[in-house]
């Protein structure tokens, strides 16, 4: 009873403060912004003739600088789908390459000359699709003269699934967005990776830190402390009640936060990755530490400045400094590691030169007593970046395969990150900074 | 068994002695006042007895138990001097919160809040914000919040702090009210016309040590001195009664007539009346509250300086 009862007054003073409704709109802003933006499926058609038009209009523009004597017209004919009922992910393409000349001589020309092989449109054509399965160009018998034409064939798509396949955001329901052609889970692993837990965990962080910073001190102010400690209830206990009280109001902000992005990038994409939705125990338990470094020196000095202040140094200190510190320490260690990694990504692997430039890449980058100092310092403190990492860790599993070079890069980068440890280190922290604070507030006179 | 009792109760606070040997006794159903000047660590003493602050030496015991435990704190209502109740609530929802804290349970609660709002004349504006409220209003809830749980005692720091006339003798009439229901009233208060009006007894402090302690009614006794009226018709024979041995003095429309020790008012009354003259007022003199106040503690407030020239109030 004695619980909920600083529960529902901690809840009171964050309404009547409007504090609590502003982070919930806030939160519900984003959900809307997440929410208005689509996502419509690229077109291999509307593609290549984006490819084409591009080309010539470089053509048209730099054609003097390239010293190019000739410039012709590119277009797209006959394009076809071998099922044209079928989604864009489950049917092969056909369609002619024209390359139009002024001059029939132009033409003739352009192939003996300029060496305008079928290679060389391959490659580009296969640079352009690259999420279309055995892309192969072949010439075709010109109709004009003027003409060269290639038949550029793909099999199919590289994927069976709408998630793997290219998509424009479209802003507002309305406003395509061309410039980005990225895979759907892209656009998800954005918003919940960058946007959400790193921006926007900060961005709560810092918000959630200065609101609740008040709580502790107003209920210490004298003429009001005196009321509460005269009640049957023990100060560490009505104390850590408090504390509870102010993970609440975070936890349920996060809740609106993460689950309303959660459920509209869904209903958008048809994703459902439950990591995400872990996130909200990750960041509430970041909060966790904060708050008991700002409970801490509320407590010390019954000042919400003094406790803002030091949550901020605290926050600088551990995840900036020693965080981030120990995350660029950590990736020097594991450098040919990552360089394979991307390596893969961009496949690669079975180019020569690159090839030797990874036998050049060092194993480690900094002397051996730099890791040692590093890991000896990690060790004991808080993990704040690694519960950042953990939780990025859950959403890319949720959207990449197992052997996709992402996940792999992941794997690599994070492989020094345990949840066992930074859950433990940390809470390890928590329970010494509330119990410092339970112990001061328990001797102390009021 | 005294409800509350402390034993050479001494408080440091650093160098600063806050309280020397304080030796209080309050028995049960008594409305003890506490007295002092600024500083004099009268509120020291109440958040000792109520486990906010920690004694450094001595012993002192609520309820026969020792100070600062859990289980006595729900027998016991506290309104302090300098309160600050969340503005964020309404009178309802304090007295609900504070309930709760008390483990009142949830049906008592409710009754109970509109009840004790209404006993202290703020049931009309029970669900406006504190922050509403004027600073009479804020000592009537705090009053509430004091005795909702029907303590069996009650610590009230200056309960009439900006209360008009009328609220103060609402407040004294409740405060009267708890007695009779058998409540044991501890209170601090600068108003020393209303604590005697209220208070079986007081103590006072002075610089953190007990100077005066005892029952209103013999603090302010005078001994050996009596006002004499007689009807107006006669003549006050004001030689004759020094004659036969009692100094005798104007007090307006009466006369103050000072005894040696030993000697008895009844010659005088003979006297009179052997002259035939009606007598229409004796009674032995007592002296105010604030009179003995300020005759007893005789120094200046600790920190400020003393006045040139202290007038003597004059006896009524």
């Amino acid at each position: 009873m004695k619980f909920l009862a600083i529960l529902k007054d901690s809840l009171r003073e964050a309404l009547d403060t409007k504090v609590f409704y502003v982070m919930v709109g806030f939160s519900l802003l984003v959900v809307l912004l997440v929410g208005s933006i689509g996502y419509r499926p690229v077109s291999v058609e509307e593609d290549a003739q984006r490819l084409t038009d591009r080309a010539t209009w470089l053509l048209q523009n730099f054609a003097d600088r390239q010293n190019l004597k000739v410039v012709p017209l590119w277009s797209i004919k006959d394009f076809e789908k071998t099922q044209p009922n079928a989604e864009p992910w489950n049917t092969g393409y056909r369609f002619a390459l024209t390359l139009e000349f002024q001059q029939e001589e132009e033409a003739k020309q352009a192939r003996a000359v300029q060496g305008l092989s079928v290679k060389q449109i391959q490659d580009m054509m296969r640079g352009q699709f690259s999420y279309l399965k055995d892309l192969k160009v072949s010439t075709l018998p010109p109709l004009d003269p003027k003409e060269i034409r290639f038949l550029v064939a793909a099999e199919g798509a590289k994927t069976s699934r709408a998630r793997d396949w290219p998509h424009h955001p479209v802003l507002f329901f309305v406003v395509p967005l061309t410039l980005w052609r990225l895979p759907i889970q892209s656009y998800v692993l954005f918003w919940e990776s960058w946007i959400i837990n790193w921006v926007g965990a900060a961005v709560a962080l810092l918000i959630s830190s200065i609101i609740t910073a008040f709580f502790i001190p107003n209920m210490l102010r004298k003429g009001t402390v005196d009321l509460l400690v005269v009640k049957p209830i023990a100060r560490p206990v009505l104390l850590l009640y408090k504390y509870v009280g102010g993970l609440t109001f975070m936890f349920l902000n996060t809740v609106v936060a993460v689950v309303g992005i959660w459920l509209v990038l869904g209903l958008r994409t048809n994703i459902w990755g439950m990591g995400f939705l872990l996130g909200i125990f990750s960041l509430t338990f970041q909060f966790a530490l904060y708050y008991a470094v700002s409970t801490l020196f509320a407590v010390l000095s019954r000042s919400p400045i003094v406790a803002i202040l030091m949550t901020c140094l605290f926050w600088f200190v551990f995840a900036l400094l020693f965080g981030y510190g120990y995350r660029f320490v950590d990736s020097t260690r594991k450098l040919r590691g990552m360089f394979e990694a991307e390596m893969a990504e961009a496949q690669l692997e079975k180019d020569d030169e690159r090839r030797a430039i990874k036998d050049k890449v060092p194993e480690k980058l900094l002397p051996d007593s730099v890791y040692t100092v590093a890991d000896a310092i990690h060790l004991v403190t808080p993990r704040l970046k690694d519960l950042d990492v953990v939780t990025d860790k859950w959403i890319l599993d949720d959207l990449t395969e197992p052997d996709s070079p992402q996940r792999k890069g992941a794997d690599t980068a994070y492989a020094g990150f345990s949840w066992t440890e930074a859950i433990s280190v940390t809470s390890i922290y928590i329970v010494v900074l509330l119990a410092l604070s339970c112990w001061w507030f328990a001797r102390k006179d009021y | 068994m005294p409800v509350i009792q402390t034993d050479n109760l001494t408080k440091h606070y650093g160098s600063i002695e806050a309280l020397r040997e304080v030796s209080l006794s309050v028995q049960h159903g008594e409305i003890f006042g506490l007295l002092g000047q600024n500083g004099a660590g009268k509120t020291t003493l109440i958040k000792i007895l109520l486990g906010i602050t920690k004694l450094t030496d001595g012993s002192a015991r609520l309820l026969d138990r020792p100070v600062g435990t859990a289980a006595i704190r729900s027998r016991v209502g506290y309104l302090p001097e300098d309160h600050r109740f969340p503005e964020y609530h309404t009178g309802a929802s304090l007295l609900d919160f504070y309930g709760a804290l008390l483990d009142v349970p949830r049906s008592v609660r409710r009754k109970r809040i509109p009840e004790t709002l209404e006993m202290v004349g703020l049931k009309g504006r029970m669900n406006y914000k504190i922050g509403t409220y004027s600073k009479g209003m804020k000592q009537r809830v705090g009053l509430a919040q004091a005795m909702f749980h029907d303590p069996d005692v009650i610590f009230l720091d200056e309960p009439t702090d900006g209360v008009d006339p009328v609220g103060r003798r609402e407040i004294r009439a409740i405060m009267q009210h708890l007695k009779s229901e058998g409540k044991t009233i501890f209170l601090n208060s600068h108003l020393l016309g209303e604590v005697e009006l209220i208070c079986d007894r007081v103590a006072i402090l002075q610089r953190g040590e007990v100077i005066r302690e005892g029952a209103v009614s013999e603090l302010t006794l005078q001994h050996n001195q009596y006002l004499v009226g007689i009807a107006p018709e006669g003549r006050f024979p004001r030689e004759d009664v020094q004659r036969i041995g009692f100094s005798v003095a104007p007090q307006g429309d009466l006369w103050e007539i000072g005894l040696r020790d030993g000697q008895s008012i009844d010659p005088v009354v003979d006297l009179l009346r052997g002259r035939g003259l009606g007598i229409r007022h004796l009674i032995e003199k007592r002296q105010t509250l604030e009179d003995l106040f300020v005759e007893t503690v005789e120094a200046a407030e600790p920190g400020v300086d003393r006045p040139a020239h202290r007038a003597r109030r004059p006896l009524s």
